[in-house]
This record gives C-alpha cells, sequence and structure tokens, in this order.
C-alpha cells in the first residue's frame, strides 16, 4: 500500500495521504469552531501548532526508532508519532501563547473534535500502510501483518478516539462544568494506555514496560486530579 | 469530597499499572516473522558508488548495522566468522549500514579486518520493510526472496547455523 501516488519528487503513501487529511480536517474544521468573539488570530496559532506537531511527531518518530534515525533528515517522509506529535504542538502553542498572549482555554476547547477525528484518520492511515505492529495473537478480528497475525493496533487507536469524540459530545452537555479539553487530555492519555498495550514494536523501559503507557498513565492522572477538582469545586459552591 | 478525588485518582493509578504490567511486553531480543512475508525490492548504495538491488536466487543473511551502534560492534565478527562456512552452502552473508555514509563506516571495518560485502542505506529503507526499530538487526531470506526470520538484536552463532540448515534444507524458524 505503499507508495499509493508518484507526483514528481513526492511518494504519497496512504499513510501520507491520510496525515495531510488529517491535518486540512483539523485546520479547516478548528478555524471555524473558534469563537469569533474570543479575538483569536486563529489561522497564526494553528499554523504554529501545525509546524510544532510536525516537528514534534518527526522526531519522536526516529527518536523512538534507533533503525531508522537516518530518517529523521528524511524531510520528504510523513511519518510521525503521534505523542511526539503533541508534545511538539504542546510546545508551539506554548511559545505562541508566550509571544502573542490569547485566550488558551477557549483555543483548546475548540479543537477538542477536530483534534480527536484527525489522531483517528491518522490511525487509519498508519493501518493501511501497515505500519505500527501489534502483538502477535489468534483472535477473531486479527489481521496479518509482518508475516504473523496481530492485533489491528492502529484500528484500536481510531476506535478509541472516536469513542473519545463522542464522549465529548455528550460530557459537554451532561457535565458542562468541565471544560472540553479535559476530555481531550483525558481521552489521548486513556487512548496512549490502551492501544499502546497492543503494539509489538513499542519504545520500552527495563522490564518491558512501554514509555507511552507511563507517559498516557501520568497525564490520566493529572486530568483525573482536575476534573475531581473541578466537581469538587462546583459541589461546594452550590 | 476530598475522599472521593483522592479515590478516584488511586483507582484511575491502580487500573492503569494493572494494565500497564498486564500488556508489558516479554523483555525477548527476538520477533520471528513467519514465512511468506516477501522482501520488497529495495536500492542500496555501495561503498564504490555503484547501486545495488536486493535480488533472489540465493539465500541471504541481511544484518543491518551502525559503527556507532556498540551491540552492532560486538556482532559483526561473529557474523564474519561464520561467513565463509555460510559461503560453502550458498549462502551470502551482507552488512547493510543504517544511514551513515562509507567514510564512516570504513574505519571499524578496516579496523576489525571485516570484508564481507556491505550495502548502504541512508534513509533505513530495510529497517522499515522488515518493521525493525532496533540495531543490530539480522533478516534472513531464503532462495525465492522470502523472509524466514527477522532477528532483533545481537545473533549468535547457533542462531546463524540453525537458520543457515532452515535457509538450505528447509523447515521452519
Amino acid at each position: 500500500m505503499m507508495p499509493l501516488i508518484t507526483l514528481g519528487p513526492l511518494r504519497l503513501s496512504s499513510y501520507g495521504i491520510c496525515i495531510v487529511l488529517a491535518l486540512g480536517l483539523w485546520w479547516w474544521w478548528g478555524a471555524r469552531r473558534i469563537p469569533a468573539t474570543a479575538n483569536i488570530d486563529s489561522d497564526g496559532v494553528l499554523f504554529a501548532l501545525a509546524i510544532g506537531a510536525w516537528l514534534g511527531g518527526r522526531i519522536g518518530y526516529v527518536l523512538g526508532s534507533v533503525a531508522i534515525w537516518p530518517q529523521l533528515a528524511n524531510l520528504r517522509a510523513l511519518e510521525f508519532s503521534w505523542p511526539g506529535a503533541l508534545l511538539g504542538a504542546a510546545g508551539a502553542l506554548l511559545l505562541y501563547h508566550w509571544w502573542r498572549p490569547f485566550a488558551l482555554a477557549t483555543f483548546l476547547d475548540a479543537l477538542t473534535l477536530p483534534t480527536l477525528c484527525a489522531q483517528a484518520i491518522g490511525a487509519m492511515g498508519l493501518w493501511l500502510a501497515g505500519m505500527a505492529v501489534g502483538v502477535p495473537w489468534q483472535g477473531a478480528w486479527a489481521v496479518a501483518q509482518a508475516g504473523a497475525w496481530r492485533h489491528p493496533v492502529q484500528l484500536y487507536e481510531a476506535g478509541i478516539a472516536v469513542l473519545v469524540a463522542a464522549w465529548c459530545l455528550l460530557a459537554t452537555r451532561m457535565l458542562p462544568s468541565i471544560p472540553a479539553r479535559w476530555w481531550l487530555l483525558g481521552g489521548i492519555a486513556l487512548n496512549w494506555l490502551i492501544s499502546e498495550g497492543f503494539r509489538a514494536d513499542a519504545l520500552t523501559l527495563t522490564g518491558g514496560i512501554r514509555v507511552i503507557q507511563c507517559v498516557g498513565l501520568c497525564l490520566l492522572i493529572v486530568v483525573s486530579e482536575r476534573v475531581m477538582m473541578t466537581v469538587r469545586l462546583r459541589g461546594s459552591s452550590t | 469530597m476530598n475522599y472521593q478525588f483522592h479515590w478516584v485518582s488511586l483507582v484511575v493509578l491502580l487500573c492503569g499499572l494493572g494494565w500497564m504490567v498486564l500488556t508489558r511486553l516479554v523483555p525477548t531480543p527476538i520477533i520471528v516473522v513467519a514465512p511468506g512475508f516477501p522482501l520488497p525490492a529495495l536500492e542500496f548504495a555501495t561503498a564504490n558508488g555503484s547501486t545495488v538491488t536486493t535480488s533472489h536466487g540465493r539465500p541471504q543473511i541481511l544484518s543491518l548495522w551502525a559503527s556507532w551502534c556498540p551491540p552492532c560492534r560486538a556482532e559483526i565478527p561473529v557474523v564474519a566468522a561464520l561467513a565463509p562456512s555460510l559461503a560453502t552452502r550458498g549462502i551470502d552473508v551482507i552488512l547493510v549500514n543504517q544511514g551513515e555514509t562509507p567514510a564512516d563506516a570504513q574505519g571499524f571495518l578496516t579496523s576489525q579486518q571485516i570484508t564481507l560485502p556491505v550495502w548502504y542505506d541512508p534513509q533505513g529503507l530495510l529497517a522499515t520493510a522488515v518493521a525493525s526499530r532496533d540495531l543490530p538487526t539480522t533478516v534472513f531470506v531464503d532462495a525465492s526472496g522470502v523472509v524466514r526470520l527477522v532477528y532483533r538484536g545481537p545473533v549468535s552463532p547457533d542462531v546463524l547455523t540453525n537458520m543457515a540448515n532452515i535457509l538450505t534444507i528447509g523447515g521452519q524458524p
């Protein structure tokens, strides 16, 4: 499935096409969800975020795979890691906010659904391209990949992203006091914790514990504390 | 309310840790790729500037390495020592350098008196093709171009000998 299309110097793989689609949708939808009253230079911030996500994703992808360090300099390649992209985007967002302060919370709340949808599309691209290898498994929905039947870890990631997006839609109506950005962060953390557990090619610590799961659990605890703090404050004020 | 605050986070923490332990990777250096995985046609450079392409016809042992990688530096003399006996059985042993130039790699090869053929893969195409994220990695390809085993981590003489038997006689890894 790679590459699908050759356009001059570019060889577009199914994953690359999905990443471009995901970024395009994220930018287009995100810009429209930011309230005009927030007075945010949405294109400027989204551009900084996209650059940060791309750089972070590339660096994260290559650092997590020792054998492909040489690919860091391959600027035509689009493969990147979602955790790296998120960290890169967060860095770019904080830098931009420091340079030109804006309503950060409003901006993040508006980007919740586009970000989750972009993650789902990117994960589907991983599946189409046969990247991100799942652990061997012989179950009902195992897929043939890298010479064995394996967990379709990319589909798990896409599915969890869609479920979290649906939960965000529900939660913003049922629990309006909890900002959407916390559901977004919690959903991403939960996705890392669950789907990474099915990956065979994860970066691991001593004892086989996966690095991304550790990051996901820490982020989930932070979000849990924050959500419970909001619930407690709301309870004490009523 | 304070108790609920702590309990929820504690439950999240315990569930998360439990899941991480349940799904942890068994720390073995081997990931077996079963038969039926054809190696795609890839193009590599050689030290004299020409290019070579992966081809069928003879079994091949492709050793992914880099001169800056300590386990690779330990492994290559082991592979080189067995290469002559493998060659008599019709198996080509090729070192596929990942991301370096001939100038970078030649110092190590000269110091170790390694005379095996070396292909240069500046973009890590072979690592990507066999879904390997580790160095060293050894790829065992049979005469029909099918990958029989991808061995992540330093390979031992026993593994090389066993795989040579499989590549020449047949059988399962």
